[in-house]
């Protein structure tokens, strides 16, 4: 017992702290383009010190109209990899499977079981900034 | 005189440790005769995973398992390090040789019906030996802290995440936290550098312990039944009369096909150097196309082909059931005929296996699923227009991603049907319907197009052609 709960602790304690989510700024209002989805880059909440790149988030922003933004995943519900955003064919695409899913991030076609998770997203001092969260795990 | 001080020492060795003794009579046991060159590869699976754990401590002394300086540590170790492109060309060449040798030492032991009575746990221990062979070759492709490590840590995490109750947990636990960070290739690190070979170490004792206990099994005869009651006094008789010391008599043929794969093993490193890192492992690069190494492709064929909405029973059950299969084999059936010459479901089993796996590999490798995201515009030769609605409909096509899925003669993607002569196929009004309502596997087009671009479109494909005699 003396070995035990201090080793198996140790090995499990971190999977149950609840980490503190965070607001990342990732640019400026004016510089996203009404009606563009631009991918958009910002740190994790509290990365370890030697995480370096590693510790890299990325979204699919868009600035729907003056004031309102969406934030989309980027992992494909279906089994994680990062999906493209087609400007010309406004369509999300997966290339691991050939998932695909419209503007609104709804299922288009191929295995994804769910549409693509949003992220909170807020306007604060003329920076558009979007909250940190956990990689969508899909439960379907 | 020096003679003398040797065989002094040797016998005080012999006599303080006993080892030379217990070695030299388990490496004289007695084998059937018969047992030629189909009983090399589980001696082979062994000797490269030897090979594995010689060059993997030798990488270890350089690489640094750190989420931000293991990709550097691996340019160093394949560019600057002397040896080191070789070093890592023999630890992935080591690792596709254990895969390949237990796959077949297993379908050997398993067409030769070695796996009955009394050697049912030798079955079990091995069956758990290659459950953590595919471990390390997965892990060890995640120390290759790249772009497509990294993306792989994500795919694991969600087939974990789909075990119910516990997934998200488990999922939680593969990434070492919510996102893939500073945690995620410490724990990989150590499952493939001290939990696994230690296992594997343990097991392969296990495993060898119970090869000598119930001895090499013989050659199958047809009509040569395995009966509990009987069998033991059959081999022991057998072995009694025609056995051969395991040592040299049998054992050469292991050591010439242990050198003759560490020599092509060293080729291959040599030759072609271990796969390419791909960019750093910043999960925030988004042109990435991850894909498992070559041993695991055909389960990610698996995924792609899977009917929608089974994936979730597939990923949980899948791997399990097939698991408990396996182990369950020889306490299903460990009687009876062991030659596959009597046994031709067994045969059928093994081939439908080899079959299944390589097709599966075939389509991994091709993945025809995946959306060709390098297609170019199509060139007015093939268009054949350079200006009015074909000329703009080939545009669209482009532009509107149809290419990323669909062939116009050799350019574009495999997703979907070629389309090099849909017109020959299909009326311009089955086009409208179908590109405005998409189907299973592809988008509806229906909000995404103008009536002008629809039409530019179609006329496009309705020039697709081609005149048969």
């Amino acid at each position: 017992m003396i070995l035990a709960v201090p080793m198996v602790g140790f090995i499990v304690a971190p999977f149950f702290a609840r980490k503190q989510e965070v607001w990342r700024s990732v640019g400026k209002v004016d510089s996203f383009k009404i009606g563009e989805t631009t991918a958009v880059k910002y740190e994790d909440a509290s990365p370890l010190p030697w995480a370096g790149v590693t510790a890299r988030s990325a979204a699919w922003l868009r600035r729907v109209n003056a004031d309102t933004f969406i934030a989309f995943s980027i992992n494909c519900t279906h089994l994680g990899c990062p999906v493209r955003w087609l400007a010309q064919a406004n369509l999300f695409m997966c290339p691991c499977h050939g998932g695909v899913y419209y503007q609104d991030g709804t299922v288009a076609a191929g295995p994804p079981p769910l549409p693509l998770p949003h992220y909170p997203v807020r306007v604060k001092d003329g920076q558009v900034q979007i909250q940190t969260a956990p990689i969508p795990i899909t439960k379907k | 005189m020096l003679h003398r001080i040797f065989s002094r020492i040797r016998d005080w060795v012999d006599d303080r440790t006993g080892l030379p003794e217990a070695v030299g009579k388990m490496a004289t046991h007695l084998v059937p005769p018969d047992a030629k060159w189909w009983y090399v590869f589980g001696s082979a699976t062994l000797c490269a995973f030897m090979i594995q754990v010689i060059s993997g401590i030798a990488l270890a002394f350089s690489y640094i398992p750190s989420a931000s300086e293991a990709y550097s540590t691996l340019q160093f170790i394949s560019d600057e390090a002397p040896f080191g492109h070789f070093l890592r060309g023999l630890h992935y060449y080591g690792a596709s040789a254990m895969v390949l040798m237990v796959g077949l030492h297993m379908a050997q032991v398993f067409l030769a019906g070695s796996y009955k009575f009394p050697r049912e746990l030798n079955w079990a221990t091995g069956v758990l030996l290659l459950g953590f062979t595919l471990v390390m070759g997965f892990t060890g492709q995640l120390l290759r802290w790249d772009q497509n490590a990294v993306w792989s840590v994500v795919v694991a995490a969600e087939q974990t995440g789909r075990v119910p109750f516990i997934g998200k947990w488990l999922a939680h636990f593969t990434l070492g936290g919510d996102t893939v960070g500073g945690a995620t290739l410490t724990r990989f690190f150590v499952v493939h550098v001290f939990i696994m070979p230690g296992l594997i170490f343990a097991f392969v004792g296990l495993h060898l312990w119970l090869v000598l206990r119930h001895g090499i099994s013989e050659p199958p005869k047809p009509g040569q039944l395995v009966d509990p009651k009987t069998y033991r006094q059959e081999y022991k008789e057998l072995i009694a009369k025609r056995g051969r010391p395991f040592w040299p008599d049998a054992a050469w043929r292991d050591a010439v096909f242990c050198v003759a794969m560490i020599v092509v093993i060293a080729a291959l490193g040599l030759i072609f150097g271990a796969p390419q890192l791909e960019k750093p492992p910043d999960p925030s690069i988004i042109a990435a196309s991850p894909r498992p190494d070559w041993y695991l492709l055909w389960y990610f064929g698996v995924l792609a082909l899977l009917p929608h909405g089974s994936e979730k029973y597939f990923m949980v059950f899948g791997p399990l059931l097939v698991g408990m299969l396996l182990i369950a084999l020889p306490f299903l059936s460990n009687r009876g005929e062991r030659s596959p010459r009597r046994r031709p479901w067994a045969v059928a089993a093994v081939l439908m296996t080899v079959v299944m796996i390589a097709t599966l590999w075939v389509e991994g490798a091709n993945s025809p699923w995946s959306p060709n995201f390098n297609a170019q515009p199509l060139p007015p030769s093939i268009v054949g227009a350079t200006n009015g609605p074909v000329f703009v409909g080939a545009q669209l096509f482009h532009d509107k991603a149809c290419l990323n899925c669909h062939l116009i003669g050799d350019d574009g993607g495999r997703r979907g049907p070629d389309l090099t002569d849909v017109a020959n196929r299909l009326s311009k009004n089955q086009m409208i319907l179908r590109i405005s309502n998409g189907g299973v596997n592809m988008p509806a087009y229906a909000a995404n197009l103008t009536p002008a671009e629809m039409d530019a479109l179609v006329a496009f494909l309705q020039s697709r052609r081609i005149q048969r005699p």
